[in-house]
């Protein structure tokens, strides 16, 4: 397995007192917990302070963990013969069983047999007593399309779940997971999937796998909830005389009638054109006018905007002129 | 160690029953029911015995038991509500700014 150096992770040398250990992880919590934090990379960089604490603050998994003595990260390591054998592993002589296994989930797993056995000697541990495993909860993100969002989607998921051996060691085991999402879902929205996740030993439950749902961004549309928004690029004479425009939408081409003097900004409803609803119904889609200009013009275009620009009594800056006058 | 077989299941949208709810949130039922009483989580139904809470109430409450756990917090009831009151905020004005920027012109 490969070697992390908790230390290294916190900020504390290898001798640091329980209270120093302490301090770090909240500070470095605090600096960097999704639920608080402003770098982008917090969840990823929280995550691994978060592995470096849960083992360093408990005594007996810290004293394994220095057991495995101190090497650079990423070095491959082996644990010492009866390593962890404290923890009520069935013993680590075939230590091979364990280059496949992760350090985080490897302490988790003893940091659990601990819990479980609240008033457990260390005779006690080491009888390795078969206790029910709950299988552990798993998070993924899964990336659609507005489409796949409107339609419905038909998932392939690669997974790497933490699940145990028949040893009760756990590993990370690739699962193909194909999932139908029914239409309906928004942006941001969290599914459970109930017993999905790691599998349970010795009785336990299985775990739960946790679908976090993200559309991709979309060339025109922005979603919001189950509604959509759509820029809508219309010319200045669009803008002043009105006219019909195509706009297009997730069900195809409509018309809409865009009324004499409509403004740039000005946001038309489309109802029912948005994202379909979990039970009955769809979201709106709104338009928002965006009037652009011609940057090339032929010579009898440009003849005719000097003749609108000198006969025209329009001003859009007129009031900060007023404005400024007023002082 | 890999296991290359495929399964295939329909996903539903979020709909936890209370029972299920307890289990997600680490909650227990007395909690919950304050938490209803105070309006910050919404269930379906008309009693907590066929409540149903959807996908809202699941990520407010994966949230807050994920900051108890990760900042070891004991929360009395008050405290605990209190949380959830400030996620609840701060959840409503994640999705008001998304709003926002989503109805925004795009003149990039």
């Amino acid at each position: 397995m490969k070697f992390k150096d908790y230390y290294e992770t916190l900020g504390v040398p290898r001798g640091a007192s329980s209270d120093d250990v302490k301090k770090a992880y909240r500070k470095l919590a605090h600096k960097y917990h999704p639920d608080i934090t402003k770098d982008p990379d917090g969840e990823e960089k929280f995550k691994a302070v978060n592995e470096a604490y849960k083992t360093l603050k408990d005594p007996e998994l810290r004293k394994a963990y220095d057991q495995l003595g101190d090497h650079r990260s990423g070095e491959s390591v082996r644990p010492p013969p009866n390593w962890g054998s404290g923890f009520g592993a069935s013993g680590f002589s075939n230590q091979s069983a364990y280059e496949e296994v992760d350090l985080a989930d490897l302490f988790a797993e003893m940091a659990r047999r601990g819990a479980e056995q609240p008033s457990a000697s260390s005779d006690r541990r080491s009888q390795g007593h078969q206790w029910a495993r709950n299988g552990q909860d798993f998070e993924v993100t899964a990336h659609i399309t507005i489409e796949e969002a409107a339609e419905g989607a038909l998932l392939d998921l690669n997974l790497e779940i933490p699940e145990y051996d028949k040893d009760g060691v756990i590993h990370r085991v690739r699962r193909s997971l194909k999932a139908r999402i029914a239409k309906g879902v928004v942006d941001g929205q969290k599914m459970r999937l109930p017993g999905k996740g790691g599998k349970g030993l010795n009785g336990g439950r299985d775990g739960d796998l946790y679908l976090n749902i993200v559309l991709h961004p979309h060339g025109f549309f922005r979603p919001s909830g189950h509604d959509l928004y759509l820029d809508l690029p219309i010319t200045p004479w669009e803008s002043s005389l009105g006219g019909m425009v195509e706009v297009p939408t997730l069900y195809g081409v409509v018309s809409l009638k865009i009324p004499p003097g409509t403004p740039a900004g000005k946001k038309m409803r489309l109802p029912g054109k948005g994202l379909p609803k979990q039970k009955e119904g769809f979201g709106d889609l709104y338009v928002i006018m965006h009037v652009v200009s011609p940057t090339e013009l032929s010579g009898r275009e440009k003849d005719l905007f000097e003749e609108l620009a000198e006969i025209s009594t329009f001003n859009p800056r007129g009031h900060f002129v007023a404005s400024v006058q007023k002082k | 160690m890999s296991n290359q077989e495929a399964h295939f299941f329909d996903v539903q949208l979020t709909c936890l029953s209370i029972r299920e709810f307890v289990e997600v949130s680490g909650l227990d039922a007395s909690e919950i029911n304050l938490l209803v009483e105070l309006g910050i989580f919404m269930p379906s139904g008309t009693a907590d015995g066929d409540w149903l809470f959807d996908h809202t109430a699941l990520i407010l409450a994966r949230r807050m038991r994920r900051i108890r756990e990760d900042f070891d917090l004991t929360l009395d009831t008050n405290a605990l509500a209190l949380g959830f009151q400030l996620l609840s905020r701060i959840h409503s004005l994640e999705q008001e700014l998304s709003s926002e920027r989503a109805s925004r012109v795009n003149s990039g």
